[in-house]
């Protein structure tokens, strides 16, 4: 360790560390772009100029190296003079169109003129003229607004290894491309847009769909696959309008994939079930019916492992109530994908099958078929779903077998075959619209939390079930999801879980469940 | 500035590229001198230019399938290289130089000329597809302005005239090429060349012709004693030889700073000559290779390097294929390869090409070059000698460097150092361009005064105008007006110290010399173009402030700016200096700012007339 000053205070780091990202965890406020802390340094941006003590120039923080006795000014009109040059020099090709730039609001380049500029520009000259196009299906660039930093160049080699993108000609003319022929198509290619540091690179899903200063942004956790990535929400007029990767090194580093990024657009989709088609009470005594008449284990409960473990903990409680046979319903999607960065994408792609087996306690899921050969059999004489998403892998024949039985009933989200031969249909508020807890498939528990307000009439499932249950007498009164947690994982609440989640047991990944 | 003008010619393209299996073999080949595949990249373009006529998009796919990189990595490497020829391209390519020299030696006519008797603007084909015209920077060629390549033939001293002729020509043939170059040494009686002693004689690129003249004496004598390498190093050292490329640095002292450890090493020789003005690198390979090569051997020997790469300029074919003769010449007699010399020890040498970029003279951005990637400068430290080619040690040493060195370890420093100065000994080759009656590189000991080598060595201003202005050290140098170089108080000498202590620099020793006919806001215009066109486009502050003040330069030679446009340019300037990986932004700012303040009045002047004053 060496010790050395910022700005007069002591501060202590290893010698020879860069010094940028010991001063921002100090602290201290270092303009900077290209640097990420996700990526190697490249040191190109000339912003995160200091001031250090045995250099007469400014250095760049981001390349400097930590040494002892080293003494670091990050402040003062030398270090401000050399970052509002920078900036000057960065603007004066720079359209500044940040009225009509989806990044305006959370745009580095625009906070740090409005820190260092007063927005005068000694530029008088045309402007270089650099392309505006596609670069794949999901990312478009204005490369009129690119600073070259190479952050976008660097995700694409070091992150993905796809090597998509480049800078292509030199000088002014520089600009991120990719080769004509192969566009920017990868997992995790909607990353680049989170770390441009300007708005040279755009969501095409996300452009023009909301000013960030008028919307809200909460925390999540993705519900795409079994990692549940950490994730903040951007929601507008009560609409998920585009969903990022939140910080969380014990799950997903600084990254999410494409496909968890675009899974809020089903949310307000004309399939979402809006109306409720019988009553919660009523189907608890039906269900209780059915037993009646045909003894224990003539219902059955086909609960899917994207459920939470509030809602598993009820369905639980009710299938010992009606003494239920109970089958998970999963979705599980094409190969594992691991990025040469180590980040991966699982197959199973339903958020909690670990819950589940928690929950149950069991060691392997019974599959959602074996709903199918026990009405066969006859043995199964009611069938209710509890479903959260608008995917799951349903096993084949269960519609057709509906007539078999004396009651269909689901919790669900979206209208699908199944619901429309259901005689009871309660619409379930989405993962976006509720709060939770899943156990991602490292054995972490992380929460979610309502970033819009359910759509219809539909209602989070641990109302639908409280309300079930309490019918039956099982409860008295409903109480809160975090309650529900309580309940079902003795001691744990959400502020233990934090933003970050916990880790509940040791890894042994589960792989989904099949049809 | 690149010609970005759209083309009346559409090339067919096909959709996909391969290699024929010998030219397969041959990227193989070239492969294995690295060690990492895409090191091969620019080789590997260059085989796509020869193959297919150019270098096109499914070329760029199949190159980077081989190489095992991304199109994208290839595409970007490809568009920072302005050499390489583009689809778009005509059969005869005609690169007119439009930098410093050339262009006061009416280049721009030359350029105007060929477009308007092809019906074509700038950066343009004939839609017939056989020519292209466009302005290219320096091509080395100062002495012979104006000049103009066709694809890659010189043809020195264009005359309008010329133009016609060349053009009727290449209309009647497929296959047209200029006569090869001549060479010329202006006389110097005074001052007996050591380095350029034997570049006009027929032959002297020949290997029996070195070694009739007691070539490879030294290398040989070295290899066979076994000798210990910390000698030879020590022997540079005291001799005091300074890195001739432009900043000057001990290369002695260079070599001792090499990284001990066991990773292999690197000798690398920047013969990247593209300095504006700058023309004897180019005169010592074409003509006398083999000197070169004795003193990458010295060299490797030394620095105890394996593996040795001539990184040449893509503008200097001829001299990339001298030197490939000049390698082969020496493998043949067991000088250079495995067990150099009978010595036991293996020594590759291979001559890598440039594509086009400034840059690339500088030691870390060459570096990068050399390992396939766009040539970036590499932040320092870690230096080359620590942490350089392929992340191991390396030596970066310009060719004039290791062509003082077999001179050196034949007569010994004391012999060295009687030739020039206490801190600047030896002689130094000067490329004289511009307003002088006699252009052409000076082999002088350092140390003799600038004026002495303008009026005496090289007769003077031509045509009875008197002098302006003179570069010193190619246009990265701030420059030196007339009084300063005509004062005798202090006398300014062509020293490294001398030309520091007048605010300028010796760098690669390029002279340029301005009459008084000259508008300086045309040459500062010129110079700053060059700079804009050569950012690497890496540092916010050079990427962004080349470009400005390059606009600057071209509203005040256009006699549209401001007077106060003139302190804009000045602090604009200051504001890139120092702030950036490489010396470029300050090789660009520095000449700027001594430009806009020594002519001053010349400047108010001129824009004060165009507002009207």
């Amino acid at each position: 360790m060496a010790t050395y000053k910022v700005n007069g205070k002591v501060a202590e780091a290893p010698a020879g560390d860069k010094l940028l990202p010991h001063l921002i965890d100090g602290g201290t406020h270092v303009p900077h772009y290209c640097w990420h802390r996700g990526l190697t340094p490249a040191g190109n941006c000339r912003m995160c100029l200091v001031k250090v003590s045995n250099s007469r120039k400014l250095e760049v923080a981001c390349m400097y190296p930590v040494s002892e006795g080293l003494e670091v000014t990050t402040e003062g009109p030398d270090v401000d003079a050399g970052r509002q040059a920078v900036l000057e020099y960065m603007l004066i090709n720079h359209p500044l169109d940040c009225p009509v730039c989806d990044k305006a609001g959370e745009c580095d380049l625009q906070d740090n003129t409005f820190k260092y500029r007063n927005g005068h520009s000694r530029f008088d000259e045309n402007k270089v003229i650099r392309h505006t196009k596609d670069l794949g299906p999901n990312v478009k660039i204005w490369g009129n607004r690119c600073i070259s930093c190479t952050r976008c160049v660097r995700f694409t080699e070091e992150i993905t290894g796809t090597g998509e993108l480049s800078i292509v000609n030199r000088g002014d003319h520089s600009v991120a491309d990719v080769h004509p022929d192969v566009p920017l198509d990868n997992p995790m290619s909607l990353n680049v847009v989170d770390i441009c540091p300007v708005g040279a690179l755009i969501d095409k899903n996300f452009l023009y769909q909301a000013r960030v200063w008028f919307s809200k942004k909460v925390p999540s956790v993705c519900t795409g696959c079994s990692r549940g990535c950490n994730i903040t929400g951007t929601v507008l007029h009560n609409q998920v309008k585009r969903l990022q990767p939140r910080e969380n090194h014990d799950v997903n580093g600084f990254w999410m994939c494409d496909a968890g990024r675009l899974d809020h657009e089903w949310l307000s989709g004309t399939d979402r079930l809006r109306v409720t088609k019988g009553d919660a009470g009523d189907l608890a005594r039906r269900l209780v019916a059915v037993r009646d008449r045909n003894g224990a284990g003539s219902v059955a409960m086909l609960i899917s492992t994207a459920a939470t473990v509030e809602e598993l903990h009820l369905a639980a409680k009710l299938a010992q109530r009606v003494q239920a046979e109970v089958y998970f319903l999963g979705k599980v999607r094409g190969a594992r994908w691991v990025s040469p960065s180590g980040f991966a994408i699982e197959t199973d792609k339903t958020p909690n099958t670990r819950g589940a087996l928690r929950v149950f306690e069991l060691d392997a899921l019974p599959p959602a078929s074996g709903v199918v050969d026990a009405i066969r059999a006859g043995r199964i004489k009611a069938v209710l779903s509890i479903n959260g998403i608008h995917d799951a892998d349903w096993p084949e024949g269960l519609v057709d077998l509906a007539p078999r039985l004396e009651l269909a009933a689901a919790l669900d989200v979206c209208e699908n075959d199944w619901t429309k031969v259901c005689g009871s249909v309660l619409p379930s508020a989405a993962w976006a619209e509720k709060s939770g807890t899943f156990v991602n498939r490292d054995g972490r528990l992380q929460r979610i939390q309502p970033i819009v307000a359910a759509t219809g009439t539909a209602q989070p499932d641990v109302v639908w079930l409280q309300q079930m249950l309490i019918e039956l007498g099982e409860r008295r009164t409903a109480i809160s999801a975090e309650g529900v947690l309580r309940e079902a994982l003795r001691g744990i609440d959400y502020r233990q879980i934090g933003q970050t989640g916990v880790v509940l047991d040791a890894p042994s990944a589960p792989a989904g469940v099949g049809k | 500035m690149s010609a970005q003008a759209t083309s009346a010619y559409v090339p067919d393209t096909p959709a996909s590229r391969t290699f024929r299996p010998e030219v397969s073999d041959e990227l193989e080949a070239i492969c294995a001198r690295y060690p990492k595949r895409e090191a091969a990249l620019l080789p590997a373009l260059r085989l796509l230019e020869r193959e297919f006529g150019c270098v096109d998009r499914p070329g760029m796919i199949h190159v980077a399938e081989r190489l095992g990189v991304s199109p994208a990595k290839v595409f970007g490497v490809f568009t920072f290289y302005t050499h390489y020829r583009r689809p778009t391209d005509g059969r005869y390519s005609l690169q007119v130089c439009s930098t410093l020299s050339c262009a006061m030696a009416g280049s721009e006519r030359i350029h105007d000329r060929l477009c308007h008797a092809l019906g074509i603007e700038g950066g343009g084909t004939t839609p017939d597809g056989r020519f292209t015209v466009k302005k290219v920077e320096c091509l080395a060629n100062c002495d012979m302005a104006p000049c103009l390549q066709v694809n890659e033939d010189f043809v020195d001293r264009v005359t309008e005239a010329d133009c016609d002729r060349m053009l009727g020509e290449m209309r009647a043939s497929d296959d047209w090429h200029p006569p090869a170059q001549t060479y010329h040494l202006p006389p110097n009686p005074k001052h007996p060349p050591v380095l350029l002693a034997h570049v006009l004689e027929n032959g002297a690129d020949r290997i029996e012709h070195y070694a009739a003249r007691g070539g490879y004496q030294v290398a040989a004598e070295i290899f066979r004693s076994g000798r210990n390498p910390d000698e030879i190093i020590d022997t540079v050292f005291q001799a005091g030889l300074r890195g001739r490329g432009g900043a000057g640095f001990p290369t002695g002292q260079k070599w001792k700073f090499l990284a001990k450890n066991d990773k292999p090493r690197y000798l690398v020789v920047n013969a990247d000559e593209s300095e504006p003005g700058t023309f004897k690198d180019k005169l010592l390979m074409d003509r006398d290779p083999h000197l070169l090569i004795e003193g990458i051997l010295i060299a490797a020997y030394a620095i105890k390097a394996r593996v040795a790469y001539i990184y040449i300029r893509g503008e200097l074919p001829f001299g990339a294929r001298q030197l490939e003769r000049a390698i082969r010449e020496a493998e043949a007699r067991g000088f250079v390869g495995p067990n150099a010399f009978g010595s036991g020890i293996d020594l590759m040498i291979t001559v890598h090409r440039g594509a086009g970029a400034y840059i690339c003279g500088e030691e870390t951005g060459l570096l990068s070059s050399l390992e396939g990637e766009r040539g970036h400068p590499k932040i320092k430290p870690p230096f080359p000698a620590v942490e350089g080619l392929f992340r191991c040690p390396t030596i970066v040493n310009n060719v004039e460097t290791l062509c003082c060195l077999p001179s050196i370890l034949k007569h010994g420093p004391a012999w060295f150092r009687s030739q020039g100065t206490e801190k600047s000994p030896g002689t130094k080759i000067f490329s004289v361009s511009g307003h002088v009656v006699r252009p052409g590189n000076y082999e002088l000991p350092l140390g003799v005064p600038l004026k002495e080598l303008i009026y005496d060595i090289c007769g003077g201003i031509p045509n009875g105008r008197s002098l302006k202005a003179v570069i010193p050290g190619g246009s990265s140098s701030p420059f030196l007006t007339a009084a300063e170089v005509l004062a005798t108080d202090p006398l300014i000498r062509l020293d490294f110290e001398s030309l520091a202590a007048a605010g300028s620099m010796l760098g690669s020793g390029a002279i340029v010399v301005l009459d008084d006919t000259v508008d300086m806001a045309d040459i500062l215009w010129n110079v700053l173009r060059f700079y804009a066109h050569e950012s690497c486009g890496q540092c916010t502050p050079c990427r962004e402030g080349t470009g400005w003040i390059a606009k600057l330069a071209g509203r005040m030679a256009q006699g549209t700016a401001q007077v106060a446009d003139i302190d804009k340019l000045d602090e604009v300037a200051w504001g890139m200096v120092g702030r950036t990986i490489c010396v470029l932004a300050d090789a660009a700012a520095m000449p700027a700012r001594s430009v806009v303040r020594k002519f001053r009045g010349e400047f108010e002047a001129k824009l004060a007339r165009g507002q009207g004053a």
